[in-house]
């Protein structure tokens, strides 16, 4: 009896995990095979969908690929530079005034989803009351209608900031507990500001930097809804990378199937990462 | 063992059971009928389209019927309504009657989910009530050759011109109603960008023509308006017409060129939209249908007015068909009640969508939607006939051209936005779009025609 | 000493230049609400408290939109609460059974948490769709409940499982000495011992329910089921005339409880996270 009271703790967990974790990851696969849509009831179809995808049939597959990448790289770029350059600047900064602009910076991360996506609408507007027009039209510029001019730009913005606290509060932390002897000496050396940022800080918070752009590769590649709130994918595309691509299919064409097919393409892209990077994912354990 | 704390686990367990056996009750099956129905505006303006059936339930209990009646109406767009019937219908908690927009019966019919309503139609005691429906709208509501709703509105797609702007630019009254008299030889699409382009000219407008955004039924108007096929009849198999098609691309596309059409409609918003026709920014809406005129009396869309006046709306606005290639187009979307297969009683459920299509319901129904008539002889009554405008809305019926039927319409529709999108806004080249059109086809539409 | 502290100025100075527009993205949000109609210019010309006055009576008759915003307060409470309650009870149990506990298989539940907590999701959403339906939940606040206490449970049960790890043994053995039984050992001593983490754990839960919009959005289709996130979504996306000075004020009455949790929990919460994630 006693041995089985640690199951009854864990009974709760182990039944979420079982019905949100393990089911679906099979299901997946299953559907996947079939050509399911909105009734959910679907016909074995084997490896048709895949075979819809990998030979390029699908005339857009090959878009929404380059734009996974260029989405992809773009905000990683946006998160990890963003982050940097902040948590160095608010640290070197110190006291009340990094506070002040960490407080700010931590915004986007309080903000609910669909309020930080309207932010962005808002901004972007097309018409007179868009925040951009705006300021546009006060200084005696016209106004442009952003959201079908950039549109990739604005979604890899919006997303790339929002990365922007959770790296800085890490990468705040890690610079805090380099020992301020070891910056001292390489001032001493006559080493400038950007060289000790280079040559001495970046190599010893490495390992956070590796963690984050790892975290936010994962999450770049897997997560849609603010591109689905704020451009749809639009226009033609030129927004849409392979997750939101997924989603469309799936729940607003109704093409269950496919969109498992798809959907099957990133979980196994997300477990080789994940496997592939699992010791510094767990950095915690080993401290 | 810890009793209490097995009795924490108990609770749990309980709770997980309770959600999966959170189904729905069983009828009691007594004497008393109890039909369920669902209607969809999508909006609040259609509410009609319920209440017409809460009157003939009224109706049937009068004629002895022990009925229990309950109606749903949802004012969400159609996506989230087809996801929750359809997932009702696999749960066995479906409602017995449902009313929907002709592009899904296909599907609908295909999947069993609807039932044939030849064997109630075909009878003598229908017969009189059969033939007083406009031609063209049975057909609308069947798939292959079964007969699946009875039609109780027509959404009327048509083209709303601004009269105040053509008075501007010198024209009488008297010349605005022959140009756009659909019988006339001067309604063509020719004259149209004409006009557009004259009064853009003359900076009486910001745009000569404004249309939808998002996935819509405009979408097939223009291609319709070309001469387009969607249908092969011997097959029944989808048809991409690319004659037709690059006729449509190349059509925006010039609009566009010539500064007559915002290159980013795609992404304007449906206020910025209404307002444009409301205030008399743009010439002409093609991308609307007859029931706005509602809207416009009802929604602050004006940023001066407000909401408009039926009187400013005749004083200002006027409607006509499509300009075609072989005459004019007016592209009707058919709404029907429809039987859901698994209903226990059908004979009931018949009975009831048959009162509730009546001439009489019909035409509150008509009145107060501003929407196409199905009926004849709804016009001969007196509430029909003082409404002026809906004179007018029957007379471009006249016209009337059904919708494609098919179960992979709504893929073909969201397929042409998109080309057009990326036509208008420039990312696409008419050739690519029409390229795209094929190859995408190919994939996602089985058995497609590539004409 | 001089040129540092130039350094220091020029520093600000840039930091300054790129927070404005975040910063004014925020102050313009509150100006266009405050000025009851849509901001034309810099500056509201007007101070109104129209677009709260709108917000709490009866809302505009729109397609498709509920006539009040109490009860979709009342639903997002709901989601909310049901989450929080929910992720501490497992996250409580489960904590304490993975850092005290032996059991068979402890070490697999280990990596398999961790590479849980890398894992995504919402990339198994269509056939937790799926699930949903068979469980006969979709369209239930249940399925948003579930399916976001599976999202937040993996990083609170690590949480809660290093706040244990700091207890010292000591505590535990003088309860087990003095005859208490397992349940109450942890009911009365262990979990009063981690309330900090439990108090993380349960703001970053409420958050999460609170916040949530895809779940909402693709298991829910009864508008009255509806909460904030759907609501102001389907307000932005809307056919009818809605105006940017209401849909400032909706945004900001949803998240003022987030940002006012976020607060409170400001200490607790950085710990959490960055004990969960990283050290």
């Amino acid at each position: 009896m006693k041995k089985l009271i640690p199951y009854f703790f864990l009974l709760p967990l182990l039944l979420l995990i079982l019905l949100f974790y393990i089911i679906p990851a099979v299901s997946t696969i299953y559907i996947s095979t079939t050509d399911m849509g909105r009734s959910l009831r679907g016909d074995l179809v084997g490896v048709k969908n895949f075979a819809r995808m990998f030979s390029m049939e699908d005339p857009v597959i090959g878009r929404v690929l380059i734009n996974t990448v260029v989405y992809l790289f773009g905000a990683l770029a946006i998160t990890i530079g963003g982050g940097l350059v902040l948590a160095n600047a608010t640290f070197s900064l110190g006291g009340k005034t990094g506070g002040f602009f960490r407080l700010i910076w931590f915004l986007p991360r309080a903000t609910p989803p669909v309020v930080w996506a309207f932010l962005w609408i808002w901004a972007f507007d097309p018409t007179k009351f868009g925040l951009l027009n705006m300021i546009f039209r006060n200084v005696g510029l016209a106004e442009r209608s952003w959201m079908s001019l950039y549109p990739m730009l604005i979604v890899i913005l919006a997303n790339g900031i929002l990365g922007i606290p959770y790296t800085m509060t890490i990468l705040s932390a890690a610079l805090g507990n380099i020992p301020t002897e070891v910056v001292e000496a390489a001032k001493i050396d006559g080493a400038s500001g950007w060289q000790t940022i280079l040559k001495i800080k970046i190599p010893l918070i490495w390992w956070p930097l590796s963690f984050l752009t790892i975290w936010h590769t994962l999450a770049y590649l897997t997560t849609f809804q603010y591109i689905l709130m704020i451009t749809g994918g639009g226009p033609f595309y030129a927004s849409t990378p392979l997750a939101l691509y997924t989603y469309q299919k799936a729940f607003q064409n109704m093409e269950l199937g496919y969109g498992s097919a798809l959907a099957l393409v990133l979980i196994l892209l997300s477990v080789i990462i994940i496997f592939a990077f699992r010791k510094l994912l767990g950095v915690q354990r080993e401290t | 063992m810890n009793k209490k704390f097995l009795g924490v686990m108990f609770v749990l367990l309980l709770a997980a059971g309770g959600l999966f056996a959170a189904g729905q009750e069983e009828e009691a099956a007594g004497k008393v009928v109890s039909l369920k129905a669902m209607t969809i505006g999508p909006g609040p303006v259609p509410v009609t389209r319920a209440k017409n059936l809460e009157s003939a339930a009224e109706k049937l209990k009068g004629e002895g019927v022990n009925l229990d009646f309950e109606v749903t109406f949802s004012t969400q767009k159609f996506e989230p309504y087809r996801t929750s019937f359809s997932l009702a219908y696999r749960s066995g908690s479906a409602p017995d009657i449902l009313s929907e927009d002709q592009d899904i019966i296909p599907e609908y019919a295909e999947e069993g989910m609807i039932l044939p309503l030849d064997s109630y139609l075909n009878t003598t005691a229908y017969k009189k009530d059969y033939d007083d429906f406009l031609p063209g709208l049975w057909d609308a509501v069947s798939w292959k050759g079964k007969t699946y709703g009875i039609p109780i509105e027509g959404v009327v797609n048509c083209i709303f011109y601004r009269k105040d702007v053509l008075r501007k630019m010198g024209m009488s009254d008297e010349q605005i109603e022959r140009t756009f008299s659909p019988e006339s030889k001067d309604f063509t699409l020719e004259k149209l960008v004409e006009l557009a382009k004259k009064a853009k000219k003359a900076g009486l407008v910001e745009y000569g023509f404004t249309h939808r955004k998002g996935a819509g039924d405009y979408w097939f108007n223009s291609v319709m308006m070309f001469g387009g096929r969607f249908v092969d009849e011997a097959t029944g198999n989808m048809i991409i017409d690319t004659k037709a098609l690059r006729k449509d691309f190349e059509f925006h596309k010039m609009l566009v060129d010539e500064g007559l059409l915002p290159p980013d409609m795609a992404s304007w918003d449906w206020k910025v939209i209404h307002k444009y026709t409301v205030e008399g920014r743009t010439l002409f809406w093609i991308g609307g249908h007859s029931g706005q005129w509602k809207e416009y009396q009802e929604k602050e869309y004006h940023e001066k007015l407000g909401k408009l006046t039926e009187e400013y709306l005749q004083e200002n606005i006027g409607i006509a068909p499509f300009p075609g290639v072989g005459g004019p187009v007016t592209p009707v979307k058919v709404h029907a009640y429809t039987i859901v297969a698994s209903t226990k009683y059908p004979d009931i459920s018949f009975d009831l969508i048959a009162r509730a299509s009546s001439p009489e319901l019909l035409a509150r129904h008509a009145i107060t939607t501003f929407r196409g008539p199905t009926r004849k002889s709804v016009a001969d009554l007196p509430d029909f006939k003082a409404q002026a405008y809906l004179s007018k809305v029957l007379k471009i019926m006249n016209y009337s051209r059904a919708f494609p039927k098919h179960p992979a319409l709504g893929v073909y529709k969201t397929m042409i936005f998109e080309a057009m999108s990326g036509i208008e806004t420039g990312r696409l080249s008419v050739d690519a779009a029409v390229e795209f059109m094929k190859a995408k086809a190919k994939a996602d539409i089985p058995g497609v025609i590539i004409e | 000493m001089v040129v540092a502290k130039w350094n220091k100025i020029v520093l600000g100075i840039i930091l300054l230049m790129l927070t404005l527009p975040l910063l004014f993205l925020y102050v313009w949000l509150i100006f266009n609400s405050i000025s009851g109609k849509p901001l034309y210019s810099l500056f509201p010309d007007q101070i109104s408290l129209q677009s709260w006055i709108k917000l709490f009576g009866k809302l505009p008759e729109a397609s498709g939109m509920p006539a009040s915003v109490f009860p979709i307060l009342g639903n997002t409470v709901l989601v909310a609460g049901g989450v929080m309650i929910l992720n501490l009870l497992i996250c409580g149990l489960a904590g304490y059974a993975i850092s005290r506990l032996h059991f068979k298989g402890k070490e697999m539940l280990l990596s398999s948490l961790l590479v849980m907590k890398a894992f995504p999701l919402l990339i198994l959403l269509i056939a937790t769709y799926f699930v949903l339906f068979y469980m006969r939940l979709l369209n239930t606040f249940f399925s948003v409940i579930l399916a976001r206490t599976a999202m937040e449970l993996v990083m609170g049960t690590w949480i809660i499982k290093g706040f244990f790890d700091n207890v010292p043994k000591e505590i535990e053995e003088s309860g087990i000495i003095d005859g208490a039984s397992w349940l109450t050992l942890w009911r009365k001593i262990m979990i009063p011992l981690v309330r900090p983490g439990l108090f993380a754990v349960a703001i970053m839960a409420f958050i999460g329910g609170w916040s949530d919009f895809i779940f909402v959005y693709t298991f829910i289709f009864d508008q009255s089921k509806w909460t904030l996130s759907v609501f102001l979504y389907s307000l932005i996306a809307s056919q009818e005339s809605v105006d940017y000075s209401f849909l400032a004020t909706v945004s900001i009455f949803y998240m003022l409880p987030t940002l006012m949790l976020y607060g409170l929990a400001q200490k607790g919460l950085t710990r959490g996270v960055l004990g969960g994630g990283i050290k």
